[in-house]
């Protein structure tokens, strides 16, 4: 397929397109060394550069101190950094690179098609999206479905939801995980179902995604499966229930502490601690079990938890500090009022 | 070679002393006297033997070589460095020791001499304290050696340059098989040679006295008589158990010209025991019976049919058993001695009190007092022996936990379905196991409920719940016609636990069972899975789906047919198949033929095909028709190297080592003599690939002298098929002229009847 030369306008445009989508875009697919790739695998099309989000790292490997920081709630998305705006473009500029990511998109070279994503996904709008979405749509090799997800995921536009839950049903985990990544960074709340059938899911990649996707956009419906997965070891899981859960997530949460295994719900107890739809009440409870456990970890957990950025009730924050035997931080921003608490509430 | 030039310079220097060496001429001169007659008339029968009823093993660490009087207790123990198994001959033990060859006393344990350091004992017999014993030697030339021992002294010795097998000792005769095909008698006087015979239909590497008959074979036994010469070319009847598929496949009698096994061999703990029948009236195997011990598994077989009777499992590795007239000795690793009868129970057990690596057991017909009531019995039914056996949990025993897995599904049993769906789903289970139950499963399943209940369940990460084994069900509800599976199929298409391998038997399953509404999972898969690049898993699975789609007439998956036919991304097999599909679904419907409502043929039974688990597109193993399949086109020039023999033969029997992927890794033919020409033959063939590995086939090239064609008969037999369908060996034991093997028909018996 012949390919129209750009503008220089538009060829500019293109480079500035081409090396925002380059830039790390949050969630990203790693797939894990003692995984063999396949002909076709993601492998190929994951720049080396790109790394795990904090969260789904195991958890049992994240400390329970400051240093369990990397744990916090991940900025999942969130859109790509880019380094400086877009070059403005003319309404011909426009309608020139349309027609050529047109050509792009059903081009048989697969370098082409994944430059026609970028541009696509960096000129935005419901044309471009279409586009996207039909040729995603119509199936791609393995390594063109991450760069493809990526301008979906640009667009944030609900209306590329039921294809993402179709790809959720893809045979290739990688596809399936980065599917759900996109759906959780997406917000499609009505993604529910889909996610926890995926619980289920043979790839532990893919159970671990579904499992931070649930985190973001379930709701309470979602606590039970949760909690079996946290029995099941799914890293992410104890995460996700600090972010949906309540008092009796909590408790259990702080039952899994008390059994000698602090680290592994210390992510969920931290969402816990600053999400404002907890109650009071359930926060200083954790304070004041966690307080209550021996050894040191609890108490490196605590005043970690004193000195991290983040709206903390005055009374929490100050129980914070006694137990972790430390003086309130001045710095610390300290809300006057808690609201109310609501089960399965959102931060 | 040059070990025979020695012994012919030390037999000029000890000659006189008796402790001399000559060595078999390659050419054989037939003496004067005794006249060839003579010598067959003398060996033909042996006087009756009275030995010492003894067992003779050998200790775990510490290792130490003990003897036990059956009727008694301990005869002695002595530390020990061994290197072959003990064999119990005369009034004596011989074994290979660090140091050497060595005789020991039978009563006392103590060495009476060593009679060779350089070589490997490969058999021994022995009357009293007169042995005569057989040396191979790895010197490159397969040399070896024949010693017989009086007492404490080597009275001569003779060198063969070939290997020799394990020696009988009758009267003041010696019986030598050698070279595989030879059979020489020496007086046991000098070792002087008086009669030789070659034998182009029979493999020679054992010759035995067993209660005053001699025999010699290999691959099965061949009773000595008078007219031995005249059995030297044609048919032969031999006493053996029937040939069979059997695990591990042991050899009926191990090979003769090969060292005595160690003490810590497999094949001490994975073999057949059998004996020839002492009913002269009734030439049979002993009990009817071919015991195979399994590592701990006992499975005691019909000789004559193909026929599982019991199967014992033990808690320890069996390594030793002798069969007697009235009873089966059977001893275990930790020092068990039992008896038990034809039907495998335990009537009397004692222990030995040592831990034991192997034990040999020379009965002498004797038994202990037993009790009339059985001790220990096989469990329950043939059915509940089978699924214990098949439920082994020994990484060892895959092989013949497959073995029992095939019988069982074979079973009438109800339950079998149910029982070959939770092997061919247990993932714990060794590969093995796992093909062998899907296979059956596959072929045998016949309970549609529990087909159906299977399919429902569905594997759960969370819930710790395996996946059934889906492609063998999709399989079976095929075969049975199970139309309520179809959406059940499409449950397990759409689940990401369900193996690629297996999609393929889904996809083919929807199509078989006609499932119009699975088109839209089966549009959906090949959509989002076209692309897939050349060689990837799901490569097989996408053109089940394609053609599944064409099979259903999906006119709905059109237009995603043509977009992927045209999609320059997906690979080029991809496209033409879609392609292709495109004209199937635009075609009309194929009509059934108005023949079949006009006469309707009773539809005949068809015996299932041997429906496999299509997580390898290669057939498990090699069949009898794979087998002509592939030897039919190179049957004109096998053919010619039999004609071409100068010994004018009817026919010639080819064995061949068939590797994983096909190749011919050897080929031994009898009679050897068309070796030669029919071996680079034969290399060149190309079998198909299959998963069992490698395998024996063998296969008979026959000439017949019909007029209308002068094509061979052929005959082939896979070692893994079930012997009923070999053409050898329907009746295994029975001394008849009829069939029997190897057995050398006559040619006019397999001629075509001419029209």
């Amino acid at each position: 397929m012949r390919i129209r030369k750009p503008l220089p306008l538009v060829a500019a445009f293109v480079s500035w397109s081409l090396a925002a989508s380059a830039q790390p875009s949050p969630p990203s697919t790693v797939i894990p060394s003692s995984k063999k790739p396949d002909p076709g695998s993601l492998v190929a099309a994951s720049p080396p550069a790109q790394s795990k989000p904090a969260q789904s790292k195991p958890a049992s490997s994240q400390p329970a101190s400051p240093k369990a920081e990397s744990s916090k709630p991940a900025p999942l998305g969130a859109t790509p950094a880019k380094a400086n705006a877009p070059p403005a473009l003319t309404a011909e500029a426009r309608e020139a690179l349309m027609t050529t990511a047109k050509q792009s998109v059903d081009s048989a070279d697969p370098a082409a098609v994944e430059q026609a994503f970028a541009s696509l996904a960096a000129l935005g709008g419901p044309d471009a999206l279409k586009l996207v979405v039909a040729r995603v749509r119509r199936g791609l090799p393995p390594r063109l479905v991450e760069p493809a997800l990526s301008s979906l995921l640009a667009f944030r536009q609900p209306s590329t939801v039921p294809l993402l839950l179709e790809l959720c049903t893809h045979r290739r985990w990688q596809v399936r995980q980065k599917a759900i990544e996109t759906l959780g960074a997406l917000n499609a709340r009505t993604a529910q179902s889909s996610l926890l059938y995926a619980l289920d899911d043979p790839s532990s990649d893919v159970r671990t995604a579904a499992v931070q996707a649930l985190g973001l956009v379930g709701d309470a419906r979602a606590l039970p499966a949760l909690t079996l997965a946290l029995e099941r070891g799914v890293d992410g899981a104890s995460l996700a229930l600090g972010r949906l859960g309540n008092t009796k997530e909590a408790d259990l949460l702080l039952a899994r502490a008390r059994a000698a295994n602090l680290v592994s719900v210390e992510p969920g107890l931290h969402a816990m601690m600053l999400r404002t739809n907890v109650s009071i009440a359930t926060k200083l409870h954790i304070v004041r079990e966690l307080s209550l456990l021996p050894g040191v970890e609890a108490r490196e957990c605590l005043a970690a938890w004193a000195r991290s950025p983040g709206e903390l009730d005055a009374r929490v924050l100050s129980a914070l500090s006694a137990s972790a035997g430390r003086p309130v931080d001045a710095k610390l921003t300290v809300s006057a009022k808690a609201p109310t608490a609501v089960a399965g509430g959102k931060p | 070679m040059m070990r025979g030039l020695l012994c012919w310079s030390i037999t000029g220097v000890l000659g006189a002393s008796g402790c001399g060496g000559s060595s078999l001429e390659s050419k054989f001169q037939k003496p004067v006297a005794p006249t060839e007659l003579n010598v067959a008339k003398q060996v033909a029968t042996a006087s009756a033997r009275h030995e010492r009823p003894v067992a003779v093993g050998i200790t775990t660490d510490p290792a130490r070589l003990c003897a036990w009087e059956l009727s008694g207790g301990m005869l002695w123990e002595h530390p020990i460095e061994a290197v072959s198994n003990p064999l119990v001959v005369g009034d004596a033990v011989v074994l290979q020791e660090r140091q050497g060859i060595v005789v020991r006393d039978l009563a006392t344990g103590e060495v009476r001499v060593v009679v060779d350091d350089e070589g490997h004992l490969t058999g021994a017999d022995g009357i009293g304290s007169t042995l005569v014993i057989t040396i191979s030697y790895d010197d490159g030339d397969l040399s070896s050696k024949i010693i017989r021992v009086d007492g404490d002294t080597i009275s001569w010795r003779q060198s063969l340059n070939q290997p020799a097998g394990i020696p009988a000792l009758v009267g003041d005769r010696v019986l030598v098989p050698w070279a595989t095909q030879r059979l020489s008698v020496l007086a046991s006087v000098d070792g002087s040679e008086l009669a030789r015979w070659d034998f182009t239909n029979l493999t020679l590497s054992h010759a035995l006295v067993d209660r005053g008959r001699v025999f010699v074979g290999e691959h099965g036994l061949l009773r000595v008589e008078e007219d031995l010469p005249a059995h030297r070319e044609g048919p032969v009847s031999l006493y053996a158990p029937m040939k069979r598929n059997l695990p591990g496949q042991p050899p009926l009698l191990r090979d003769g010209t090969q060292p005595v096994p160690s003490p810590d061999s497999a094949g001490n703990r994975l073999r057949v025991d059998w004996r020839v029948g002492s009913n002269p009236s009734a030439p049979g195997v002993e009990h009817d019976l071919l015991l195979e011990r399994f590592y701990r598994v006992a499975f005691g077989l019909a000789a004559s049919t193909d026929e599982v009777r019991w199967i014992r499992v033990f808690d320890h590795d069996l390594i030793g058993a002798s069969v007697e007239p009235g009873g089966i000795w059977l001893a275990d690793s930790e020092g068990e001695l039992r008896v038990l009868d034809a039907s495998g129970a335990t009537h009397f057990s004692r222990p030995l009190g040592r831990s034991l690596r192997t034990l040999t057991i020379r009965a002498s017909e004797w038994l202990p007092a037993m009790n009339t009531a059985a001790t220990e019995k096989p469990l329950g039914s043939m059915h509940d022996q089978l699924l214990l056996a098949a439920q082994v949990n020994d990484d060892r025993m895959s092989a013949a936990r497959a073995y029992a897995i095939e019988r069982l599904a074979t079973t009438a049993d109800p339950g079998v379905t149910a029982e070959l769906i939770a092997l061919c789903g247990d993932t714990a289970n060794p590969e093995p196991v796992t093909l062998s139950a899907c296979t059956q499963l596959a072929a045998h399943g016949k309970n549609a409920s529990e087909v159906l209940s299977s399919l429902r369940q569905r594997a759960s990460f969370l819930d710790t719940r395996a996946a059934p084994p889906v492609g063998a069900l999709a399989q079976v509800a095929v075969r049975l016609k199970l139309r309520p599976a179809a959406p059940l199929l499409v449950s397990q298409a759409e689940d990401p636990h369900t193996s690629s391998a297996d999609l393929v038997s889904v996809f083919q399953a929807l199509a078989e069972l006609e499932h119009r509404p699975a088109a839209s999972t089966l549009e959906r898969f090949v959509r989002l899975h076209h692309a897939e690049p050349q060689g990837a898993e799901l490569g097989p699975a996408l053109f089940a789906a394609l053609d599944a789609l064409g099979s259903l007439r999906a006119q709905s998956a059109r237009a995603t047919l043509t977009e992927i036919a045209a999609d320059g991304l997906t690979p080029q097999g991809i496209r033409d198949k879609a392609r292709d599909i495109i004209g199937v679904v635009d075609s009309p419907p194929v009509v059934a033929k108005p023949t079949a409502v006009v006469s309707p043929p009773p539809k005949p039974v068809e015996e299932p095909e041997p429906v496999e688990v299509e997580t390898d597109p290669r057939p498990y193993s090699l069949t009898q028709s794979d087998v002509q399949r592939t030897l039919n086109p190179l049957h004109k020039t096998l053919l010619r190297c039999v004609q071409s023999d100068p010994a004018q033969l009817k026919s010639a029997r080819v064995s061949i080592v068939v590797s994983g992927d096909g190749l011919v890794e050897g080929t031994f033919v009898t009679p050897t003599s068309v070796q030669p020409c029919m071996d680079p033959i034969l290399r060149a063939a190309k079998f198909p690939s299959t998963r069992l590995g490698r395998q024996h086939v063998t296969h008979t090239v026959q000439v017949t002298t019909a007029p209308a064609e002068n094509a061979p008969v052929t005959k082939a037999a896979v070692t893994k098929e079930p012997a009923a369908k070999a053409p050898v060996a329907k009746a295994p034991v029975i001394k008849a002229p009829a069939v029997k093997e190897p057995v050398i028909k006559a040619p006019a018996a397999k001629a075509p009847a001419s029209p």
